[in-house]
């Protein structure tokens, strides 16, 4: 599913400096893969150039077949919405739509009619168990809710990879351990899964922990 | 993303910045109100003024000429008219007569070589109650009814042209007698005459009223005869004044447009800073750059064409009142209608506007990052 | 929190983001330029009008000619009367020939002639004697001020290509001064004019004195009697004092009403047609037309700028507030953060009291040079374009900014209060969310 060769990700600013530092690996389609390692190791970095929101410096990088290297930024953005969903930490949710709008966004990109938009968004609402909060404004959810929501807008439009940057970095156990279920759940459906996280807890949910320090892969274990 | 859910993200975006969104379209409609009314005003009541000073007939200059030369220059510069010519020495004494006590005779020139409109020669040949303007070897002169009465004057009578030192200048017959008029002096003696006393005289000076065909070459005639040294004399105040009258149009529009255009870069400017997390999260799940781009210039199209529904009504109600206050000052007749024509520059403006903000927000778009302003967060 | 400390933290919150402070104060300064712009031009098209219209009042005057029989006729003395009380019209200037032959006792002859007059000047009592006998008349002004008109030295100068009327000194003439002809003096032999000018001069006709002891203040270009339409012009003018007419020797008088109300231009002139049935009195009615015309067009271009100036001063004011409020919006967590950790309501509102007059004071300071280049183009406007002698000074400038920057502050004492308001009424926890 998601073939990296060699990428690397280097800032110049005040000298050269690696974020990420000639990694390569593979992650199979279906597969549950956890990013781990303190701050600064560079799994975020390298967890967004996978989900095409930054650029590697050198390296190639293949999701599901396809040289994203060589997209434009129109095609980088086709591929996001159709192959790729997203969960931030921070959740970035608009505050001033409701739950219904925040998910409906990537449908529309999509330009799904509103008919079948409709009926996705209860699905994908049901299916993270916020459906009894459908018009319900996003700033008045808590923290696991907005969470969830979130998993639901990135499930929105089925995508082939879910990308998930701390996605419990800002919630209490008890909405981890929901969120985690959530993607188990995910997964078992068939979503192939590369989770950032620097929980250890986290990271034994998934199939397989890559552990990364000062750029590099440092252990790479199922 | 289809144009009908850039439509939908919009309707959304307005919905949830009402409060927003409504003072600005208030400020905008009171700018685009004035603004309209203004840009509509400036197109045909400076003309109405200028008419009605025309008709009173306000708007002559009086230019003092010492050779022909310079009126050539005139003519070949601008389109005029003539309206009366004098000669401030050719008084009672010219023709050798002893008007009543106290009074005065003034004479003038018929120029017949004149290349301008000589609407002195039509109206003296209107005026004639006897004889006609004819050309003969012979030098004429034409008399006013007036002379003809305290003088005992009669057509085909002899009188002399005299210098300023007594001596005969010219032997003149009265070609024509016309009836008394403020517009026309006592006497008018033909060019020939006139030439042949300058001959003697050539620093005798020609006043000449004239008229530019065009109102409004006025204003530039006086600086271009100042600037070839032809001296002028024309009702300064009332030009001036008119002239100011077309300046505030063009300085006033000029601001009002600076003011729209600032508002409405402003506007866009301040929106897509407060937005911008949401169109970076938006990119991030695959809005393209140009989907916002897009959504942006349909927002700005819905901001501009309600203001502009919203100017119109109110430049119809500002247009009005300014109507009514020129009717009641210059007796106009007061109108009521929908400036058309200035809404349609000022919304065309206003596109321009729109498509150089877009075009800014494009490039900065495409410069940026979206993971640096997901970062930023 | 000390008054200096709020201006470091408030200097330190407006430098941090340095690009959105920028953003504000480059909104400020236009805000601030369209008003100004504005209100230069305004006060420009109210000076420009104002002049026109005082400037062809001053040009038009009520003109009687009096009827002397011994004195001045009552019929005349109550027609004056009566044009001295309309609305509008100011003191009346007196002109009165004076009747050499009566004066000098030669009742019988029309006129007399110069060589019958000698001058005495100076110290010495130097004597002139007549070297070219002329007309000799004599003008007896009844007010300070100048026979000649503006207009008149204007006519002049047009028509002798640039020439002045005054050949030398002046033609402003105070009680007791005199201005004689140029041609006055060549019959007496004097050709440099400049060498009389300031001695007081005596005039004797035949021995007897008639002028005693006068200043000789100015000589004019008797050619202005030549000119059409130009009054008769003595070769002598003096200057005496209004009551001194009933007890000197008359020919003729005449009085100049000046019409000063502009307002009253088209009512004056009705209003004669009325009182004076005789058609003794002469107003120009073309120059009244002017005047009233004029006026009009004034009132127009009033009303029209002063539509103008409500509509952008009420749009620029919900601007700038939409730009405070706007920034104050963005900051609304941290000044929630702040209230937190213990800073006092009223210590906010003066933090963001204080960044608000950082960011005016920077948007005026930018703002100030372009307000100027606004001021030399409204200048060049009225001098150059419009050629009318005024401009606006520094000190209009100065008014004219004082008035935007009060103007702009109201704003931000507004926007301020607002949010207090606002403020006290939300949780802290609510206002951290946003």
């Amino acid at each position: 599913m998601v073939k990296c060769n060699c990428v690397s990700k280097e800032y110049m600013e005040g000298g050269s400096f690696f974020a990420v530092k000639e990694v390569s690996l593979h992650v199979a389609k279906g597969e549950f893969v956890a990013l781990v390692g303190k701050s600064g190791s560079g799994k975020s970095t390298l967890l967004n150039m996978i989900g095409l929101i930054d650029t590697q410096t050198a390296g190639s990088i293949e999701i599901d077949g396809v040289d994203v290297g060589a997209m434009n930024a129109n095609e980088k953005a086709l591929f996001r919405n159709q192959k790729l969903g997203y969960i931030f930490q921070s959740f970035y949710l608009e505050p001033s739509y409701s739950v219904y709008k925040n998910v409906e966004i990537p449908l529309l990109i999509a330009n799904m009619d509103a008919k079948q938009r409709k009926q996705r968004i209860e699905e994908c609402l049901a299916q993270v168990d916020m459906l009894h909060k459908i018009q319900a404004n996003t700033c008045d959810l808590s923290g696991g809710e907005k969470q969830r929501v979130c998993i639901a807008r990135a499930i929105a439009n089925h995508p082939k990879l879910i990308i998930a940057d701390e996605p419990c970095g800002n919630l209490d156990s008890e909405n981890t351990e929901k969120i985690m279920a959530l993607l188990k759940e995910l997964n078992k459906a068939g979503a192939t899964i590369v989770l950032v996280t620097h929980s250890q807890e986290e990271a034994l949910q998934a199939d397989r922990i890559i552990r990364l320090k000062d750029g590099e892969i440092v252990q790479d274990e199922a | 993303m289809k144009l009908k859910n850039c439509c939908y993200i919009v309707a959304n975006e307005l919905k949830n910045s009402k409060a927003t969104f409504s003072f600005y379209l208030i400020i905008f409609v009171c700018l685009l109100s004035i603004g309209t009314s203004m840009l509509d005003v400036s197109f045909y009541l400076p003309e109405r003024i200028a008419a009605s000073v025309r008709e009173m007939n306000l708007d002559w200059v009086t230019v003092t000429i010492r050779n022909t030369k310079q009126l050539d220059l005139i003519t070949d510069a601008y389109d005029m008219e003539c309206l009366d010519v004098w000669v401030d020495e050719f008084g009672a004494d010219a023709l050798g007569l002893t008007p009543e006590a106290g009074g005065f005779y003034f004479g003038g020139v018929l120029l017949e070589t004149v290349s301008m409109e000589n609407s002195l020669q039509k109206k003296m040949a209107e005026s004639l109650t006897e004889g006609e303007l004819i050309t003969s070897p012979e030098h004429g002169v034409y008399i006013s009814q007036r002379l003809v009465e305290e003088q005992g004057l009669a057509l085909g009578q002899k009188l002399s042209l005299w210098g300023r030192e007594g001596e005969l200048m010219d032997s003149l017959i009265i070609k024509g007698i016309y009836l008394d008029s403020e517009d026309l002096n006592d006497y008018y003696i033909e060019q020939g005459a006139y030439e042949k006393y300058k001959e003697r005289y050539q620093n005798c000076a020609l006043q000449i009223v004239v008229r530019n065909a065009v109102f409004e070459d006025v204003f530039s005639f006086v600086s271009w005869a100042d600037s070839k040294q032809i001296v002028c004399s024309y009702s300064e105040d009332m030009i001036g004044a008119v002239q100011m009258f077309y300046i505030i149009f063009a300085a006033f529009n000029l601001i009002l447009l600076m003011a729209l255009s600032g508002i409405l870069f402003h506007l866009l400017d301040m929106y897509m800073m407060q937005r911008m997390t949401f169109y970076a999260v938006g990119s991030a799940i695959g809005m393209t750059v140009k989907d916002i781009i897009r959504i942006l210039f349909v927002l700005s199209e819905v901001l501009i064409n309600v203001a502009v529904l919203g100017a119109g009504i109110g430049a119809m109600f500002l247009l009005k009142s300014v109507n009514d206050t020129a009717a009641e000052l210059f007796v106009l007749p007061s109108e009521r209608y929908v400036p058309v024509a200035a809404l349609g520059m000022n919304w065309a403006l206003l596109q321009i506007c729109i498509v150089i903000v877009i075009v800014r927000f494009h490039k900065n778009l495409k410069k940026r990052e979206i993971v640096s302003i997901l970062r930023c967060e | 929190m000390r008054f200096n400390q709020k201006i470091g933290l408030a200097y330190y919150n407006l430098t941090h983001k340095a690009k959105y402070s920028v953003k504000m104060i480059s909104s400020i300064m236009l805000i601030m330029i369209i008003m100004l712009y504005s209100l230069l031009l305004l006060l420009g098209i109210e000076r420009y009008y104002e002049k026109l219209v005082v400037d062809n009042a001053k040009e038009n005057n009520i003109y009687l000619e009096l009827e002397l029989d011994g004195g001045i006729r009552a019929d005349d003395r109550k027609l004056l009367e009566q044009i001295q009380e309309l609305d509008g019209v100011g003191q009346p200037i007196l002109y009165a020939a004076m009747d050499l032959p009566k004066l000098t006792g030669n009742e019988s002859e029309w006129y007399l002639m110069s060589d019958r007059a000698t001058i005495s000047y100076g110290d010495n009592k130097d004597v002139l004697r007549c070297v070219k006998s002329d007309v000799l008349d004599v003008l007896y002004l009844g007010n300070e001020g100048s026979y000649f008109m503006e207009s008149d030295k204007d006519y002049f100068a047009y028509y002798y290509e640039g020439e002045n009327l005054v050949l030398t000194g002046t033609d402003a003439q105070k009680s007791g001064d005199v201005v004689v002809s140029d041609v006055f003096l060549e019959q007496f032999g004097v050709g440099e004019y400049d060498t009389l000018i300031g001695e007081r001069i005596s005039l004797y006709i035949d021995d007897n004195l008639f002028l005693d002891e006068a200043r000789l203040v100015g000589v004019y270009d008797s050619r202005v009697s030549e000119l059409a339409g130009m009054k008769y012009c003595s070769p002598v003018i003096y200057c005496g004092e209004q009551g001194e007419t009933d007890s000197l020797m008359i020919k003729e008088m005449s009085v100049c009403i000046p019409v000063i109300g502009w307002e009253n231009a088209e009512d004056i002139n009705q209003s004669l047609e009325t009182i004076d049935g005789n058609q003794k009195t002469f107003f120009d009615e073309y120059s009244a037309q002017i005047l009233v015309y004029v006026n009009r067009i004034k009132q127009l271009v009033y009303y029209i700028v002063l539509l103008i100036m409500i509509f952008v001063i009420v749009a620029m004011f919900l601007s700038l507030c939409g730009v405070l409020v706007n920034r104050i919006q963005e900051n609304t967590s941290y000044y929630a953060m702040m209230r937190a950790v213990g800073l006092k309501s009223r210590d906010l509102l003066g933090l963001l009291h204080m960044e608000q007059l950082l960011l005016l004071l920077c948007a005026v300071f930018f703002t100030m040079p372009f307000a100027f280049l606004g001021l030399l183009l409204v200048n060049y406007l009225l001098q150059n374009v419009l050629q009318a002698e005024i401009m606006l000074s520094l000190v209009d400038f100065v008014r004219i900014d004082l008035g935007c920057i009060g103007v702009v502050y109201l704003g931000l004492i507004f926007v301020t209060g607002l949010f207090s308001l606002r403020s006290q009424r939300q949780q802290i926890s609510v206002l951290l969310k946003k």
